[in-house]
């Protein structure tokens, strides 16, 4: 084939880039103006018909003080999860890099709980929280009553069973970061003196910036789209106080069918997200370093 | 053979697409229709039921369960959406009012929508859906404990008033029991079933409860000062105060909650009949313990209709698609439809094997689990009410208020106001 041509070119790409472009716009692009169209509709979620509103389904989203709500609560759920995954993440791959006896076994054991899907791992929290636990009240009375059954404890159960979720599979991505350290660049430091902890402050974390990058943008995603595990461990509840964003608009959609309110909101929630992860990821490429 | 490859790329490709389309389809003979069933409880009976009726008539009736967990107005949705809705669809009663101007089937003119005996939901007149059954609410209790503990007989109609079921649970606390009452703290439990006696028990006429509801609407209704309201919350209050788990409410279980009554651990459990299969769980298979299902006592006029009749909750309907089901399809859904209501086989696998208290006269079959059997014999006395159209996210919204009073977070005053703020939204 004539890779020289315009033509050519053109059926290299169509050959290589068009499946992945094609299933991207029809998978992604596609819905997302969709939907960007059904903001500006009173539809239902099942009706035939829907006729176009303007902008009466972002004034419900701003008047709607119940998603604000959740938005705040989501907000703070991720800024307490994310530092708490990757604190807990960069410690074990730290010390799951140092040589420890058995580290292969322990990356492993460590990454398990990110294999669970979300809704079994809230039902098995769920009987953790509401038995387990309170099973132990008898002698520790901290936990005599259930967390999930208190909004304050409820909402760390969350980021309990978070931590505990995505804490494994950001500890690969930092485990990665700390052998993609080039010996010889420690080697180098130790020769001319550095102390332990120069080496880590001024060598290792430049160098782990890119890990940083991803994994906070993965888990700051992750922590704002939670769904499957609020439902599956809390329901929302005890009463509404641990309703995260994704529920709300899920329900705003379904529950109350107001179809176009709810995914108005949800697009609000992207541009929040996009926003959000967007700088970060800017901000934290400024920081990367060439070994 | 150059050309030979692109050939083989044209015809896989093409053969991908065909097949997806293809892959919708599904029935091999066109003998197939399809049901969606949101009554998660029964699925396996209902695949059974479904064999059944392949054997008989040659029809294979696809049983479809609704994910745990979502609406079954979220489900058929996203179903309509994908351009794959069922033939047939099991829903709530507002989700029927929501949907048949564009996509149920008129089905006025089938015999059983002419039956006067039968629990049908009209709209304007016209029947759009075939319900499942009749379903009751209230207390369900231990009747072989109670009278072990009391040491005498138990009769609920001697208890139909908020003093005398207020002493018969004292009675109880003093004769042992510590604690005589099982309340599950399930949002649609609370919201929809002990918050939507508020306004079944509002008057016995439908009109009467719409009527209250129109004065919610128009934001006139004052719950503080509503005798229903007051007489509820006293008797949802003696609930609480006896409630098994008390000493922290919302961290009652649902899947522990029916074994307490069916143990004897407690003596009543606030549900309705559809609970059985959940109590059936933990019955021992020679066990002769009796049970059975009251109304929820309410306030002190022995002769209130409240404390006389059942509170039929709002049962499962049964629509047929007329978008995409074709004709024939059609015809096949309304012929199993008349199956469960006329043919004698249909009418028995709708109580044994369904477990369900058949919504019409005909069914001569008598219900095998006892609370069943209760709300069979209020409806053939014609004690039964029914529950008034309520919007879809009212159990969720207002359950969690009633979790919120449950738990001491709130108190009545609170609860009245998120009532009516609730209800002033609602067009």
């Amino acid at each position: 084939m004539g890779e020289k041509t315009r033509l050519g070119k053109t059926k290299l790409f169509l050959i290589f880039g068009f499946p992945a472009l094609f299933f991207f716009c029809a998978v992604v692009v596609v819905p997302v103006f969709y939907g960007l169209y059904l903001t500006f509709t009173n539809w239902d979620g099942i009706s035939s018909t829907k006729d176009f509103v303007w902008f009466d389904n972002y004034v419900t989203v701003f008047q709607d003080t119940a998603f604000w709500d959740s938005m705040w609560l989501t907000l703070k759920y991720v800024v307490v999860s994310v530092l708490l995954v990757n604190l807990v993440a960069f410690v074990l791959a730290y010390l799951l890099t140092s040589g420890v006896k058995g580290q292969n076994f322990l990356r492993s054991a460590f990454f398990t709980p990110n294999l669970i899907g979300g809704i079994v791992l809230g039902f098995i929290w769920q009987f953790v929280f509401n038995r387990a636990l309170t099973a132990l009240g008898g002698t520790i009375p901290f936990f005599s009553n259930t967390f999930l059954g208190d909004p304050s404890k409820a909402f760390w159960a969350m980021v309990i069973v978070t931590v505990w979720q995505y804490s494994g599979y950001m500890m690969i991505i930092y485990v990665a970061g700390f052998m993609g350290i080039p010996g010889d660049l420690l080697e180098a430091a130790s020769i001319d003196g550095c102390t332990a902890w120069q080496t880590t402050r001024r060598i290792v974390l430049p160098l782990m910036v890119p890990s940083f990058v991803i994994c906070l943008f993965l888990s700051i995603q992750r922590c704002f789209m939670v769904y499957d595990l609020n439902l599956s461990l809390t329901d929302g509840g005890p009463y509404g106080s641990t309703r995260m964003v994704a529920m709300h608009v899920y329900d705003m959609a379904f529950l109350s069918r107001e179809y176009g309110a709810g995914q108005a909101e949800a697009f609000v929630l992207f541009l929040v997200v996009a926003a959000i992860c967007i700088t970060q990821v800017v901000l934290g490429k400024r920081k990367e370093v060439e070994a | 053979m150059k050309k030979f490859v692109r050939a083989l790329g044209v015809l896989l490709a093409a053969g991908l697409i065909a097949g997806s389309f293809a892959g919708c389809s599904g029935g091999d003979d066109g003998k197939t229709i399809t049901l969606l069933n949101t009554k998660g409880e029964i699925q396996a009976d209902f695949e059974e039921l479904a064999d059944r009726y392949k054997e008989l008539t040659g029809v294979t009736v696809e049983i479809t369960a609704a994910p745990a967990g979502s609406s079954p107005f979220a489900t058929i949705s996203s179903m309509y959406n994908s351009g794959n809705p069922p033939t047939m669809a099991m829903l709530d009663t507002t989700d029927i009012v929501a949907l048949y101007q564009e996509k149920a089937l008129d089905l006025s003119d089938e015999a059983w929508a002419k039956d006067e005996g039968g629990q049908l939901y009209r709209i304007d007149g016209k029947v759009y859906s075939f319900p499942m059954g009749v379903e009751g609410k209230g207390l369900i209790y231990n009747k072989t404990v109670l009278e072990q503990t009391l040491g005498r007989t138990f009769d609920p109609a001697e208890y139909n008033t908020y003093d005398k079921f207020k002493a018969l649970l004292e009675e109880l606390k003093s004769k042992g029991m510590a604690a005589p009452v099982a309340l599950s703290k399930e949002d649609w439990s609370l919201g929809s079933h002990v918050l939507g006696t508020l306004y079944e028990s509002q008057s016995e006429t439908s009109e009467g409860m719409e009527a209250f509801l129109d004065e919610l609407r128009a934001g006139t209704a004052n719950l503080a000062s509503n005798n229903r309201f007051t007489q509820l919350m006293d008797t949802f209050d003696l609930l609480k105060e006896n409630n098994i788990s008390k000493a922290d409410p919302m961290a009652a279980d649902y899947a522990v909650d029916p074994s307490y009554v069916v143990e004897g651990t407690v003596a009543f459990w606030y549900n309705g009949n559809w609970a059985w299969p959940n109590m059936a769980a933990f019955v021992e298979a020679d066990s002769t313990t009796e049970y059975g299902l009251m109304p929820l006592p309410l306030g002190n006029d022995a002769d209130d209709f409240a404390n006389n009749t059942l509170i039929g909750s709002g049962s499962k309907q049964i629509m047929i698609d007329k978008v995409q089901a074709t004709a024939e399809q059609q015809q096949m859904a309304k012929d199993f439809l008349n199956w469960l209501y006329s043919d004698a086989e249909g009418q028995k696998q709708v109580v044994e094997t369904l477990n369900i208290v058949p919504a019409f006269g005909n069914n001569p079959n008598e219900p095998s689990d006892p609370l069943s059997k209760v709300v069979k014999s209020y409806v053939s006395e014609g004690n039964i009410t029914f529950s008034p159209i309520i919007p879809s996210d009212h159990w969720s919204v207002l359950g969690a208020k009633m979790q919120e009073y449950l738990a001491g977070k709130t108190d009545r005053a609170g609860l009245a106001t998120a009532i009516e703020e609730y209800w002033k939204g609602q067009s």
